[in-house]
């Protein structure tokens, strides 16, 4: 009842009310107040007209809080100010000496509007609907009219690729790169930035992207309405990327992909890969020479690759095998080492 | 299927209230810190000596139109003591146009005639309406039916002295909010049932009007929003005493027990979404228009109790205030089948 706890209404000009006015902001910004009401307020809180300009953007309301418009005439520079965004500013229309919470009302008025400045941004939004059109959990319809608002096109290819946000390369290069369908997600394995760009070779911000970063899934070329799967797959990728391999494209992986989705849901590793994690845990002699082998196809491929002599090679797989529990030197042998190994690298890669 | 888990099992458990509004969220933000959501009884005196009804002079004071104030004393009912009235009018009043009279809200047992009373004076400036409100006595050291019969007393008395006070008979309406809303269905009631005084109509702000606290608003708001579930057991318990929820209450003091709401002046509620009294408003509308009668209802989304004037400068409070002034105003009443409840102020 309005009487037990009264009306709000100005401050006391004497006395410094500084939680009143952090509370007060505090809860519209949670609201998601529009400026309007942020500035109605300031002006209620204040007992004065309040108006911000930023942008080109000039917003008023009266004492009362209502909006108005902008008095040209008058002399802003008598009124206490604070600054907001680029050269813009917030002000009180106090006439006289400043009252205590002038300032604290400003303060809290310029940090809540530059929230709501950021939040209704045209690159936010973009960035929210890239967020919307690659979720699974997003109903079709939603990630439809998330494409829609990205401005595909409803009958070409696009795919995501999947690439670590904690790049400083990459993010340099991305923020000088104009536009582009990115956002960052954060996954199982960390801060992942998704990149939609159309299947066809093209000057977007992949390309810039896929130049800078140090590892890179590249998910299915997919209509608009699927982008889900295509990230869904360019995680996957990038879960699989190495050193050595540090670009992986889901179209190539064949039913390496079925396998790996397979292995993500359970929730333990096979024993082949608790094999490869207790034997090329950390990086080493060990590790190059299964990396090698199992990109060459042979050991004395691999011995080449490495500088080692054919018989040295041959000794270590000999002593390898054993403790992987198979013989790496037969042709099936060969085939569940190199199953074996994409799956250590999606159960042990993490991204910032 | 264990009986816990049958569907016939009746829930008890009462999804979240409807959130408030964002800006009237920031004023019970500030405003709300200052006191526990909940009002017991032992808050009563506490809360009485706190007045925060700031005095009537300053209210006068500071509007824009000159409003003149007279006191009156007049007879109570039967047996009880006098009772004081205020009367509003303009300074440059012309006689023969709407009148108002005002049961103050305080949830039965705590503020005075001029709780509120903004509201009404925005009125007497827009339609040059005489406003009546009366100081009736407080629960629980007056149970029911002390403040009913109170209120009814005084609009006995304006009716009568319609002429003499400068408006016409015809044209007086009942207003209250809260505690005063229900106490302004209950005299309309009591109108009605003792055949007068005659009403052009009544409006009824988040009205009280239900004393068993058993609808959904009334389990969502508690201990959140303003005068929630525990508040509102409070100003029950102090107004009917062991009586509360027995079928010994009258409608007249609880008008959510009436069955029968037909052959009732045309009523105008307004109630927020987020507030105790919301179901119990929207079904007394309801059973108006299942009687055949006339009600304008507008249920203010995320507002919660008293918001309009906890908060007057907030968008929602602006639209309620404009909504009520075009239903009395009567813009909206092309019809004359449906006068509007305050007419237009003459043009002198």
């Amino acid at each position: 009842m309005h009487q037990l706890v009264g009306r709000l209404t100005a401050l006391d000009p004497e006395a410094s009310e500084s939680l009143k006015i952090i509370a007060y902001f505090d809860a519209l910004v949670d609201g998601h107040a529009n400026t309007e009401v942020l500035l109605r307020g300031a002006a209620v809180l204040s007992g004065c007209a309040a108006g911000f300009s930023v942008a080109g953007t000039q917003r008023r309301v009266d004492a009362a809080g209502i909006r108005s418009p902008v008095d040209t005439a008058a002399s802003p520079a008598l009124w206490p100010q604070h600054p907001l965004g680029d050269a813009g500013y917030a002000w009180l229309e106090r006439v006289g000496p400043t009252h205590a919470n002038d300032e604290m009302i400003l303060e809290r008025l310029a940090i809540a509007l530059s929230i709501t400045f950021e939040r209704s941004a045209p690159v936010v939004a973009a960035r929210k609907a890239v967020e919307t059109v690659v979720d699974s959990q997003a109903p079709r319809a939603d990630r439809l009219a998330a494409a829609t608002q990205l401005k595909l096109d409803m009958t070409a290819d696009y795919c995501v690729s999947a690439i670590p946000a904690l790049s400083s390369a990459l993010s340099s290069a991305l923020s000088s790169a104009p536009g582009g369908h990115q956002t960052v997600m954060v996954t199982r394995v960390g801060a992942v930035r998704a990149v939609i760009r159309p299947a066809r070779p093209g000057t977007t911000n992949a390309r810039v992207a896929e130049t800078f970063a140090e590892r890179v899934g590249v998910g299915f070329a997919v209509p608009p309405g699927e982008l889900d799967r295509s990230w869904s797959s360019a995680l996957l990728a990038l879960r699989m990327t190495s050193d050595r391999e540090p670009v992986v494209h889901a179209d190539d992986l064949g039913a390496v992909l079925m396998l790996a989705e397979a292995a993500d849901e359970r929730g333990y590793d096979h024993p082949d890969v608790l094999a490869l994690k207790r034997l090329i845990g950390s990086p080493g002699a060990a590790r190059d020479l299964v990396e090698a082998i199992v990109a060459t196809g042979s050991a004395r491929a691999a011995a080449r690759e490495l500088g080692l002599h054919h018989s040295t090679v041959q000794a270590r797989v000999a002593e390898l095998s054993p403790a992987l529990g198979f013989d790496m030197r037969t042709m099936s042998g060969q085939t569940r080492l190199q199953l074996a190994l994409r799956l250590y690298y999606l159960s042990t890669n993490v991204f910032g | 299927m264990s009986i816990a888990e049958s569907p016939l099992t009746p829930t008890t458990e009462y999804r979240p209230a409807p959130p408030f509004d964002p800006e009237l969220a920031a004023v019970l933000a500030v405003l709300g810190a200052q006191m526990p959501p909940t009002l017991t009884a032992e808050m009563i005196g506490p809360m009485r000596s706190a007045n925060v009804t700031p005095p009537i002079d300053e209210v006068l004071a500071a509007r824009t139109v000159d409003v003149v104030r007279e006191d009156r004393d007049i007879p109570g009912p039967a047996g009880a003591p006098d009772l004081t009235i205020s009367i509003f009018k303009r300074a440059d009043h012309v006689a023969g146009g709407p009148g108002i009279y005002h049961t103050h809200g305080g949830g039965m047992i705590i503020g005075d005639r001029f709780t509120g009373i903004d509201t009404i004076l925005d009125w007497v400036e827009e339609f040059d309406a005489v406003a009546v409100t009366v100081e009736y006595r407080l629960a629980p050291e007056h149970p029911d039916p002390a403040l009913v019969d109170d209120c009814y007393a005084g609009l006995v008395y304006t009716a009568e002295h319609a002429d003499e006070l400068g408006f016409d008979a015809s044209r007086l309406i009942i207003a209250g909010a809260s505690a005063g809303g229900g106490l302004c269905a209950g005299v309309t009631l009591l109108a009605r049932d003792k055949g007068g005084p005659a009403l052009a109509g009544q409006v009824i702000i988040y009205g009280m009007l239900d004393d068993r606290n058993q609808t959904v608003s009334s389990h969502q708001i508690d201990q959140i929003g303003v005068w929630d579930r525990g508040s509102n057991d409070t100003g029950w318990d102090a107004l009917l005493g062991d009586r509360r929820k027995t079928d010994a209450v009258s409608i007249y003091a609880a008008p959510s027990r009436a069955t029968d709401l037909s052959n009732l002046p045309p009523a105008y509620l307004d109630c927020g979404s987020s507030e105790v009294f919301r179901d119990e408003d929207v079904a007394y509308a309801s059973q108006i228009w299942a009687d055949g009668g006339i009600a304008e209802l507008h249920v203010w989304p995320g507002g919660f109790h008293g918001f309009d004037m906890m908060a007057p400068q907030a968008a929602l409070s602006v639209a309620m205030r404009q909504t009520a002034r075009r239903g009395y105003g009567g813009c909206s009443a092309p019809d004359a089948r449906r006068p509007p409840l305050l007419p237009p102020r003459r043009q002198r």
